[in-house]
């Protein structure tokens, strides 16, 4: 059974969040407008989040770095522990899912998250005009009063499963990408099964640059993220 | 009973007998406030939870601060009336009584701030329905409704002597035979079973 995980290479990320848009995009993610993003309730399934490093003592510049974070889909999720009626869980893949029609929005798994990447729908989703008529119908709208979060496009596998069937061969790798590791420009993200020692992700995350965020947590995170040199940033 | 006692306690059931004027003042600005309630609650429900001010981070505030805070003066309401009742201090009865009375009531408080607070009210049912008990918040609904029937008939024991005095005080609010046995009807549909009408 593959177990699925993405790399980011920050030396090669130019921070230009093309793989936001494209996130937003294609999971039918609504911007929430101006005043909910004020408040700090914008919903963003893939954000840039500025690391500084450096520049604390009187002199040194400091070095800001954007970071690309979408969910960990963790090994052992602090969210899927917490949520009192099973509506997120880690599958047999190691997809950390969510379910809406049973999320009853008590925001328990929003607090546990250490990573910050579950969203809460504070209001009904909604898009300026011409956009709603163009929503994905691969992905369903999640109603206001439900936690919601990266799936890795989970609706991508089951797309790419079925055409493997219908062409009766084995899924092979770049068969199922999320639309944030397709549009990369600069191809600073790679996705596939951490389990097949042949795959790209695998023998990338072997790399001495690769490290995971927050490892210390023990939450062993399937994000794994390339950088030269040490890493001491901080949020 | 002895007659002095029933002359003794006359002012006791006073306000029992009498509705004063004051009474319906206070029902009045209580149910006002209550509506209001209401309508804001109606506002949160149509609007989301973003009516609240709650935000990224802070994504439980009041209304699960007030939740800790009923459940603490619950608490302290059997706290109080355990003490006083282990310690015999019958002479402190109505405050034994009060704070039972709180314990049950504060409770319900309590419950009310955490539906309010979920995002999908109408799916809190889920709890039971697909319980994880790896979630400190189901051991909350676990404890929260044990502690609720057990305060309730903590209540309601040292209740039922109260209640035959004042059975037995207010004959002319006992109600005509036809009433008790609508009365007796009721009781007995809602446990399901219908007696037969002897022929």
């Amino acid at each position: 059974m593959a177990r699925w995980g993405m790399l980011i290479d920050l030396d090669r990320c130019t921070a230009c969040q093309a793989c936001v848009v494209a996130c937003q995009v294609e999971n039918n993610v609504s911007p929430g407008g101006a005043d909910q993003a004020e408040l700090g309730r914008a919903i963003s399934w893939m954000r840039l989040v500025p690391f500084q490093e450096g520049g604390h003592e009187h002199g040194t510049r400091p070095d800001l770095r954007l970071v690309p974070l979408p969910c960990m889909h963790c090994e052992k999720p602090p969210c899927t522990k917490v949520c009192p009626v099973k509506a997120t869980q880690i599958d047999h893949e190691g997809l950390v899912a969510q379910v809406y029609p049973r999320c009853i929005g008590c925001r328990y798994c929003t607090t546990a998250c250490p990573y910050t990447v579950r969203h809460f729908n504070w209001k009904r989703p909604e898009w300026p005009q011409p956009m709603e008529q163009g929503l994905s119908p691969d992905v369903s709208v999640r109603p206001k009063g439900v936690v919601e979060k990266c799936s890795f496009c989970h609706h991508r596998l089951q797309q790419a499963k079925d055409k493997a069937r219908a062409e009766n061969r084995p899924l092979r790798e770049g068969d199922y990408q999320p639309a944030c590791v397709e549009t990369c420009p600069a191809e600073a993200m790679v996705f596939g099964d951490l389990d097949d020692p042949r795959s790209s992700v695998s023998r990338l995350s072997e790399s001495p640059r690769a490290f995971r965020l927050l490892e210390e947590l023990g939450t062993k995170p399937k994000v794994i993220y390339l950088s030269k040199g040490a890493w001491g940033g901080e949020v | 009973m002895e007659k002095s006692d029933t002359d003794q306690d006359a002012r006791l059931f006073a306000p029992m007998e009498r509705t004063g004027r004051l009474f319906w003042i206070f029902a009045a600005v209580l149910l006002s406030i209550w509506l209001w309630g209401i309508y804001a609650w109606s506002t949160q429900l149509r609007r989301g939870l973003s009516v609240t001010g709650l935000n990224v981070p802070v994504y439980w505030g009041l209304y699960i601060t007030n939740f800790v805070f009923f459940i603490g003066i619950s608490h302290a309401g059997t706290l109080i009336s355990a003490i006083l009742r282990l310690a015999h201090a019958e002479w402190r009865r109505p405050i034994t009584r009060a704070a039972e009375v709180i314990t049950v009531l504060v409770l319900f408080f309590g419950l009310g701030c955490v539906l309010l607070d979920l995002g999908r009210p109408d799916r809190a049912l889920n709890v039971l329905l697909h319980g994880n008990f790896t979630s400190p918040l189901l051991w909350d609904v676990a404890s929260i409704s044990t502690y609720l029937t057990g305060s309730t008939i903590y209540l309601y024991l040292p209740l039922i002597p109260d209640i035959a005095i004042l059975r037995d005080r207010m004959p002319g609010r006992r109600g005509s035979t036809s009433r008790w046995r609508l009365a007796g009807r009721a009781r007995q549909s809602s446990t399901g079973f219908w007696r037969r009408r002897s022929r």
